[in-house]
Order: structure tokens, then sequence, then C-alpha cells
């Protein structure tokens, strides 16, 4: 009688042993778990509403502030803007703050689903490049 | 050593009466920060090439500003673990392990990176004065 053990009973045509099937089953199950990682927001989410009256080479940054208020971060002596926001279920876009969680060190963003627009503006205040990074 | 081994075995039994859970695998939440930056994700952002513009326009925001904007740091907390106890018919404690990442970013004088550097543990309290711009 074969008392080979389980590892070594494959055969080509046969089912793969169950020891192995089970640790494939728990590396997926691992692999599965990613927290949300940063993207580049398609096309069409570039075209969401609250997005539609960005225009390269004509939206100036008066209209911006006016539009979304105060930016979150202002960079590169204000020529770039970023507005960070978060997702709600309804679709609904709610500004984000970081703050200083108790035994935390560094202020930080502790929203889920967060998106961060940032704008790019010539020295004369007129938009040329935008883009929305999202938490996925 | 037979003393060694029941006290051992005394603590796994009283753990086990306790509920006690301890998971040592990430479980994909995210505590803090807005994302997990991948080394993929960054791939684009050469050496030498990308600006601070295009870095901003990559990655969004920076969590920290640092030297006059020649630093900047992408900051995250993922679960790597939990630990769990619960007593029966009493309340469940739990406890996450973080785990926390960032990503610093060197750019030179002429505004174009200079280094890349995936970093693991705690933040040390850091507000720099040339922190620029952060509301």
């Amino acid at each position: 009688m074969d008392q080979s053990p389980a590892f070594c009973s494959v055969m080509p045509g046969h089912r793969l042993p169950l020891r192995l099937r089970r640790l494939l089953l728990v590396v997926v199950l691992l692999g599965g778990c990613t927290p949300p990682l940063l993207r580049q927001a398609h096309p069409a989410e570039l075209q969401a509403e609250w997005l539609t009256f960005l225009v390269d080479g004509k939206t100036t940054r008066e209209e911006v502030l006016l539009r979304l208020g105060t930016p979150s971060a202002h960079l590169e002596e204000e020529r770039i803007l970023t507005y960070a926001v978060s997702r709600r279920p309804s679709g609904a876009r709610v500004r984000e703050r970081r703050y200083l969680a108790k035994d935390e060190k560094v202020p930080a963003f502790w929203a889920s689903g967060m998106e961060n627009l940032v704008l790019v503006f010539t020295v004369d205040g007129s938009l040329v490049r935008h883009s929305l990074v999202v938490s996925e | 050593m037979r003393r060694h081994a029941g006290l051992v075995l005394g603590v796994l039994a009283l753990s086990t009466q306790a509920a006690c859970l301890i998971w040592p695998f990430p479980t994909g939440h995210l505590l803090a920060g807005r994302g997990r930056i991948t080394p993929q994700y960054v791939e684009p952002l050469k050496v030498g090439e990308a600006t601070r513009e295009e870095t901003l326009l990559r990655l969004g925001e920076p969590d920290e500003v640092l030297e006059g904007g020649q630093v900047f740091i992408y900051r995250w907390t993922e679960v790597r673990g939990f630990f769990a106890a619960g007593a029966y018919g009493g309340a469940v404690v739990m406890a996450p392990f973080p785990g926390h990442r960032a990503v610093r970013l060197e750019f030179g004088t002429d505004a174009r990176l200079i280094r890349i550097r995936f970093e693991r543990g705690a933040p040390e309290a850091s507000v720099d004065p040339g922190t620029e711009g952060k509301t």
C-alpha cells in the first residue's frame, strides 16, 4: 500500500492536496487584506459635478476659492492649492482636516474614502493643471 | 522545567477562559492617513526628473513639509493585527497593532526629486518651522 504523504501525492490531472489548498486559501485571504491604496482619479471621476467648473487655462484661483473655500494646504508660494475631502455613502463630499489624536505625535487624516484635489495655477492665477488623488 | 511548563499551560488555560485572541495578520484597515502608497504608484516619479509639482499632482498634499519644502513626507497607519480579550458575559477589549508607514521624498535646489525612501515606525513629533502653508 502506498504510504506517501499528502504533499507528494500530486499526480497530473489530479486535484491539489488538501493541505496545499488550505495554504492557498489562507494566502488568498491574507492577500485580500490590503488597506485603501492611493490612485489617480479616472476621467469620469474628474467630471463629477463638484469639479465640472474646473477648466485648465480658464478657471481662476478666485473662482476656486469662492466655490471651494479655504484650501487644506497651499504650497509653492500659493501656486498650488489642495483640498482634502471624504466621500460619504450618499455621494456627498465633506471637507476633512488633519487632527492630532491621543498618543499620536503627528496630525493625520482619520476619515475613510479620502480624495485630494490638487490645483496648479500660473503666477497670474489661472489654473494650468489639476488632479484628483483617490484612496480606494 | 516541569514548573515552567505548568506555568505556560496555566497561562494558556486562563487565556482561553478569558477568550483571548491575538491575530498577527493585517486586516486591511486603515487607521490614519489617506491610504497606502505602493512602490508601483510612485514609479512614474523618476529621481532626477520629477518635480515637486508633479509629485504633488501624483500623491496629493503631503502630511509633512520639512526643510522649507525640500522634503515631503506622506504617512499612513495600517492595522497589522489585533489583540482581543473578552470574558463570559462581560466586556470585550480589542486593540489593533498599528503599523506606521511613510514615504519620504527629498528634492534638490532645482525642485527635482533626488531621493524616495519608504520608512516604517512611529513618527517623531516634528513641526518644522519650514512647514509651508498648512492650515
